[in-house]
This record gives C-alpha cells, structure tokens and sequence, in this order.
C-alpha cells in the first residue's frame, strides 16, 4: 500500500512539474551559521525558484573538509498569471572536520539543458574549544541519552498546577539533526487526556536549535488544556512516528529514492513522557453570589442599544458582549435581568475564538430584542459578571455601563414599519399591530365534550342508507324475476288485491248499499282464485275452483267456505231482496278469512 | 287443470320500486339532518351571563378577571371556539404566550377557518422564542390538505357522512336507473352532470358519480378517523413554562440535551410517571417534567 501510494505520488509530481515551462530559474544558496566549531554543524539550504520542467537534485561542489548529510527537501507551488511557479529547498547538514575559512562554490541546478548556479558561500571553523556563536533558545534539562540521538520528541508544560478551566499549555517539540534520513514526514499522535476540553494552538513552530554544539530542527506543536473538574490528572504520551532510510546514512540519491518508491525503510514510534496535572478547585473565599464558574483573564464586559430614543412598540436591539482571556466555548451566556417596562426576547448569540500568542481567548455576544411597553425614561442597568483570575487566584467582577433611554408615545405596537400597497397610487403606512378582539358572546353555546361519533345514534344511522341500498338490489331482482314470469306476478299481487276489493266492499256495507258489496265480494274472490292459477277469472267455475284448490293443497274447511261464500254472493245477485240482516258483512267477513286461510296454506 | 304458482307470496313483495326511491331517499336524507344537529345544554343562560362577564372585563383592561371568567366555563366543561379565542386573547394580553398558544390552538381544533383566530396564532407564532418548531406547509402540501386543514373534527366526520350518504343514494338511483321516477330526476339532475355533456348514458354517469365519492368519502373517512384519533389521544401539547431542559431520559441527572420555550407546541411520544418525552421537527426528541407543558 506505501509502495503503491509512493509511485502514485512520484508520478504525480513528475506529472506536474512537467508541464511547467522552464524559464526563469533563480537558485540561491544559505549557510547557517556563517560560524562553527570543529565538528559542529552548518546547516545549507539551495532553494531553486522558477518554472522548470522537472526535478533534479542540485550538485554540490567538492566539499572535503565537510562530512554532508542530507536533511531533507521541501517544495511548494503557487499560481501567478496562469502559471505555475515552483519551488524546490534541499537541506544539507555539513559536519566541520578541521578549523578554517572555507569558500563553497557556487552550486549548480541543471534543467533544460541549461545550468544554473548560486551564489557561493562562506564557512568559517574554528577550534573546538573556542566557545562559538551558537545559538540556543532555552536552556534545557533534556536528559544526556535524548540529546545524544539523532531524533527524539520531548513534551512539557507550562504549568503542572492549575485552576479549575486555567489553561495549561502543553508543547511537544520533535527534535532532528539531519543524520537521521526521514522517508516520509512524522505521523504525530496527540495525547490522550480525560478531564479536560481541548484546544489545538496553531500555527506549527519549525525553529533551529544547537544543544551540546549540534544543531537540531525542532518542529514544536502546542495545545491548550482546560480542566474541567478538580482532582490530579493525566495528559497521556504523545506519538510521532517517523520512517527512516535502513540502509544509507549518507547521501545516496539511488538508495533513497527506492527506499521511498517501494517503501522499505524502518518505522519507529517516539513517545513523549505522560505528564500528571494537579487540578485546585476554585477557593471559596472571597466567590461573588453571582459567580457562575467563569474562569479567565482581563474579561470586559459592554452592554450596547442601537438607539436611545425610541417610542413604545418599538423594537430596540441590545448586544453583550464578553471578551478577554478564557475558555469561552464553556462559558454559559450572560443573562440580563428582567427589565420591566420592556418585552425581553432574546434573538441569538454567537462566540469566537481566537489563539494569539498561544493563549486562547475569546468573545461571546449575546443579542436581545428589547419592545418598550410604556412611554417615560427607562434606565437598562449595569449588568454584572464575576469571573475567577487564576493568575493572581482572586475573583474580579466586572460591569457595563447603565444605558439611559428615552421613550416616547409609540405608532407602532409591535414589529417594523410597515406599508401597505393599495395598487391605487395611495399606500397606507401600518402605524400598529395587535391581535384581533374578543368575540362577542355566542347565541349558542355547546356545552360537555359533543363529540358526535361517540353518539349511538349517529353511527346506527349509518346502517340505514347501507340497508336502502340492500333493499334496493333486493327489490330490483324481484321485479326482474316477475319480467319474465306473468303467472308468478299474478300470484304475488293476488292478495294485495282482494284486500283492496274488499275494503270496497266494506265501505258499500257501511254506506247501505249491501247488495252491491256481495258483486264485489264475488268478484275480489274469483279474481283472486283466477290470479293465483293463472287463470281468466270468467272462466272459473265451482268445480274448476275446487279442484285448483285440492290441487295445491288447500284444506277441505276453505274449498266449502270458499263455495259457500261464493253460493251467497250468486244467490244474491240472481234474487235481489234476499240478504238477511248482517248476511253482507258476514259474507265478507268469510271471504276474507278464507282468502287468508288458503294464502297460507297454499302460499 | 290448474297449476300452482312457482314461489310463494313474501312481506316485500307490496312495494314498488318508486315506493323503495323514497323511501331510500327519506333515510338518507334523515341522516344528513340528523348530522347537522348540535346539542345545546340546558343552563345555556348561566353560560352566556358568565361569558358576558368575561368579556366586559376584557374590554375594561382587567385580563386576569377575564381569565377568570372564561377559565371559570372551561372547567365546567364548556367546549366553544368562541370560549377558547377570547381565552387565548386575554392570556396573550397577560403576557403568557404558552396559555395564549395552548388555547389557541385548541379553538383552532373547533374552528379551522377563522380569519380573526388564524391572524393572531400568526402573531403570537413570531414572537416565539422556538419559531423554528413551528410546523409548516409548502404550497403544494396545503392544496392536498386543504380539505383536512380546513375542516374540523365534526364537520370532517358529517363530510365522510354525506359523501356515504349520498355514495349509497347514488347505488339506489342506479338499481332503479331503468325506472320512470329516476329517468325523470336524471333529466332535471345531470344538468350539473359532466357526463351529460360527455355523452354518457344514465347508468354511466351515475357510476362515475358513484367513483368520485367513493373517492371523497375514503379520504374523508381517512381524515376523520386522523382526527377523532388525535381529540382521543391528545398527541400535541404547548410548553406552559418559560424554559424547560429537555433530557436524554426520564430523570434530572440524565444528559441535558437543548432547552424548549413557552408556546413551542411538542408532540407526547410516551409518557413515564412524572416524565413525557417528546417529539420535535427535526427528529429532535427527549423526556421533559410533565408539569411543564400542557395538552392541547
């Protein structure tokens, strides 16, 4: 996977330096210092700049009284007026081997078929023992066996004892001298720390540094710690883990560029040592009531109006803000205290951090909308913060200035300016806004909880058009049945209409006409009979209707009633003035209890 | 000889078929008139006086006995959009947004389509702290919805009621299509037909009739059972208090994810003894005190 991601990446920037004109090509030459001792060590940087077509090493001059180590290359590209602008920086390490002034000629770059040259250099080594210019940034207590390495990474921190959210500055500086042949940057692990809220401090420091008279290249990474509970913690070790050439250990330009292109070489970890953290708690004495666990350093505090003079309904915008030293991605918002005589709401808060100096600080805004709701002077008063210096250990407070402000009769309730366009030329300006008024008192008035599908009633009567509709297809088949069968319509209507015959018959008995009621009775039974065999009813005779009748079953009392009653009836019609009293309703009354007598029993 | 009749006589067989349209017609329209029925309580009176009382009060600038009043025929289980709007205006007056929400809305239940209600629940929404809760609809979405938006839980359900109702009227009117009672009515009817004017004969007509409230009445069934399940259940309540902590479970010591604010309407996903978790837009969600809010 290395080795493929190290043709990759080979061929990537062959590709792209390739396409670069060469032209323009300047190459200088840098030693660091100008001044050693014998064995000490000067630090050579060429840095080639221009457009050119591909990379090539720079050649040195003859340099024997030097031992040379190659410290690495950098390179980085920039765009000016559409083109691409390279830049390529070799680091040497040369070793003094005997006290002199050394002149370095010039060093050549070859690209295009052309050649380049810098500009020559000067080293002056002097003996060992003369105490030279070396500069140093600090003064270290590394142990012998690190400063003996060629890389090695130490850690420390600015302070071991802290307050609660103080910060403590954790450094790990990565030491190299140049010996040591880096295949591929340092891979740096940051450390574990539970118990604090962590910040990363760029940007990244590469600084030199000679320690015992051997120059080393420190890259220094920082990161701030805030505790968040008292207590004794930990901040882990920290790991950087570097690939080194296994084989060369002196400039080997073949060696070194297989080495990165089939990625051989030896990966090791350094680890920096853990370090323990003594966490105080914030003391007591002395802790403002309002004190809300902010920790920090020269906090200011401003509480700011757009405007001063507004009128009632009129929103107002109001910002605190927060500033100075701290961790203010912890700090809870500042609140400001009721205000009477205004609607408060609050309309966002934002914070920002910033790192100067490694030293993290911050700002945290806070905006309301303020609406005054009477007219008159209204004072917003000063808003206090108390916050704990952990540098002098004291807890300060802090306080805005009172804000003065002069409301006047409002326009406007509520929201902005607003205009109503009537498409007639003339627009209305909306002076206030305010909910609609109450409605008046309603003449009907639903009382308990009405729910209507709780009703019995209402989901019963949804059955009704259900059972219509059944009825309906019901009724429809039947009347299709009776289409195409006369004799079965007959027969289901023959009831219906004796019935109705003989409710006119009643009603000539009632209005004294008797003897009309038995032609009626005689003739409601034989259309009857007729009716239910599907037969003409002046083609009935007695004998024709008895034996319809023991045909279909009908029982011996209703085929005599049924004679009898019709006996009567002819008897009647033949001999006018022969009915005795009651013998009509009687003979209708027989008529009508034989007809239902054979409707049930021949159905 | 005589022969007998195939089948015997039955009750049915007395009516027509024109006395079946009637009578089909008669039940139908039965219960439309019955839908449009409300109840009205017997102490109607006592009602109206406090009602009154409530409003003067209103109109003299004393809120809090306005408040007084209303709150007074709400515990004496008076249900009246009327009831909650005034209630809801006088609470708005008092400066508590989570009452004036939470009345609001349930007037809003009683009475979708108020012009005055809708304003002022538009008014006090943007002057809530939490407007990014407030549910809304795009364009396209309150089209669909206009019907269900804009009907109430009893005018949707008497809505699916018609529609039924007239969906089994229809089936009737199409048994009977071939009788001379609806070939008569079909002639003065489908003047407001589409079918006419397309050429489809009676039976047609009738049958795409029939599809589209088959149409209306599932949908409106649908909608209604929504929201006789939603005055049921009682999901949505409005946050009473100022600001509440909303935690990752059911106990002050669990993790305090964001804070809520008076008047954010929540949806109640389950309820803990003392504890409801609840629901936000945004698949926001965690426990709160059950006291702090109310159901709407």
């Amino acid at each position: 996977m290395r080795t493929a991601a190290s043709i990759i990446l080979v061929l990537a920037l062959a590709f792209t330096v390739n396409i670069s004109r060469a032209a323009d090509i300047t190459v200088s030459a840098v030693v660091e210092p100008g001044v050693i001792a014998v064995g000490g060590e000067v630090t050579l940087v060429v840095t080639v700049k221009g457009k050119f077509r591909k990379t090539a090493s720079p050649e040195l001059p003859p340099l024997d009284e030097f031992s040379i180590f190659q410290a690495g290359t950098s390179q980085s590209f920039s765009f000016s007026n559409g083109q691409r602008n390279a830049s390529l920086q070799f680091t040497y390490v040369l070793v003094a081997k005997k006290e002199g002034t050394y002149t370095i000629e010039p060093v050549r770059f070859e690209s295009d078929n052309k050649v380049y040259t810098a500009n020559p250099v000067t080293i002056e080594v002097v003996q060992a023992s003369t105490p030279a210019q070396l500069p140093t940034r600090s003064g270290d207590d590394r142990g012998a066996e690190k400063i003996d390495a060629s890389i090695f990474v130490t850690a420390q921190v600015d302070r071991d004892t802290v307050y609660v959210n103080q910060q403590v500055t954790w450094t790990l500086n990565f030491y190299s001298d140049g010996r040591t042949d880096l295949l591929r940057s340092p891979e740096y692990t940051p450390p574990s720390a539970e118990g604090f809220w962590i910040e990363d401090l760029p940007p990244q420091q590469n600084y030199y540094e000679t320690i015992n008279a051997r120059r080393y290249l420190i890259n220094e990474i920082k990161r701030a710690f805030f505790p968040t509970v008292p207590g004794e913690y930990t901040i882990g070790a920290a790991r950087v883990d570097i690939v080194t050439n296994r084989t060369a250990t002196s400039i080997d330009g073949f060696s070194r560029r297989r080495s990165r292109l089939f990625g051989f070489g030896k990966t090791t970890s350094l680890k920096t040592d853990a370090i323990r953290i003594v966490v105080l708690p914030l003391p007591r004495d002395g802790r403002p009531e309002n004190f809300s666990g902010l920790v920090g350093r020269n906090l200011e505090l401003s509480l700011q109006t757009d405007k001063q003079v507004v009128e009632t309904g009129e929103p107002v915008n109001l910002a605190l803000q927060v500033k100075g030293e701290g961790n203010f991605k912890m700090m809870a918002a500042p609140e400001i205290p009721e205000l009477d005589g205004f609607k408060m709401y609050e309309s966002g808060s934002k914070s920002d951090i910033f790192k100067k100096d490694y030293i993290v600080s911050g700002r945290k805004k806070s905006e309301f909308v303020l609406v005054p709701k009477t007219e008159g002077k209204a004072v917003i008063p000063p808003v206090r913060i108390s916050y704990f210096d952990p540098v002098d250990a004291i807890y300060r407070t802090v306080q805005s200035t009172p804000i003065e402000m002069v409301i006047k009769p409002g326009t406007k309730e509520q929201g902005g300016r607003q205009v109503v366009f009537t498409g007639t030329g003339e627009n209305i300006e909306v002076l206030g806004k305010d909910i609609n008024y109450i409605h008046p008192v309603p003449a009907d008035v639903s009382m308990g909880k009405n729910r209507l599908y709780r009703k019995r009633l209402y989901i019963a009567l949804h059955t009704l058009p259900l059972l219509a509709l059944v009825f309906s297809i019901g009724v429809e088949r039947r009347r299709n049945r009776w289409k195409g069968n006369a004799a079965l319509a007959r027969a289901s209507r023959a009831y219906r209409d004796a019935d109705k015959k003989f409710k006119r018959a009643a009603t000539s008995i009632t209005s004294g006409r008797e003897e009309e009621s038995f032609s009626i009775v005689s003739g409601a039974l034989r259309d009857y009979l007729a009716d239910k065999a599907n037969l003409a009813a002046s083609g009935l005779t007695f004998e024709s209707i008895d034996d319809y009748l023991a045909q279909t079953g009908a029982s011996e009392e209703s085929r005599r009633g049924v004679a009898d009653v019709l006996r009567v009836c002819d008897r009647v019609q033949y001999t006018p003035g022969t009915t005795g009293d009651g013998e009509a309703a009687l003979t209708l009354e027989n008529a009508r209890r034989f007809v239902k007598q054979i409707e049930r029993e021949v159905g | 000889m005589m022969r007998r009749p195939e089948t015997a006589t039955k009750w049915w067989v007395f009516c027509n078929a024109r006395q079946c349209t009637v009578v089909s017609f008669c039940l139908a329209s039965s219960l439309v008139v019955f839908l449009g029925a409300r109840g009205v309580g017997a102490d109607v009176a006592n009602v109206q006086a406090t009602f009154a009382r409530g409003n003067s009060l209103y109109e003299s600038g004393d809120y809090d006995g306005a408040i007084e009043q209303y709150r007074s025929l709400a515990a004496e289980n008076v249900v009246d959009e009327t009831l909650y709007y005034n209630l809801a205006n006088a609470y708005y007056k008092s400066d508590d947004l989570g009452n004036a929400v939470l009345f609001y809305e349930r007037a809003h239940r009683l009475a979708p389509r108020d012009t005055d209600l809708n304003e002022n629940m538009r008014l006090v929404r943007a002057q809530l702290k939490d407007k990014q809760f407030v549910a809304q609809q795009n364009q396209v979405m309150r089209g669909i919805m206009w019907l269900n938006n804009n009907l109430s839980t009893h005018e949707m359900l008497r809505f699916a009621s018609i529609c039924y109702g007239l969906l089994c009227m229809l089936g009737v009117a199409f048994v009977f299509r071939q009788t001379s009672v609806i070939s008569r009515a079909y002639r003065w009817v489908s003047i407001l037909s589409l079918g006419r004017l397309f050429g489809l004969r009676i039976g047609q007509d009738i049958m795409v009739g029939m599809a589209l409230l088959v149409f209306f009445s599932t949908t409106s069934s649908v909608s209604a059972y929504k929201k006789v399940i939603r005055d049921e259940r009682r999901p949505d309540a409005v946050v009473l208090q100022e600001e509440i902590p909303v935690f990752s479970g059911p106990t002050a010591d669990a993790t305090l994810q964001f804070k809520i604010h008076e008047g954010t309407v929540v949806r109640v996903r389950e309820s803990r003894r003392e504890w409801v978790r609840i629901e936000l837009p945004g698949r926001l969600s965690g426990w709160v005190p059950a006291e702090a809010i109310e159901r709407v």
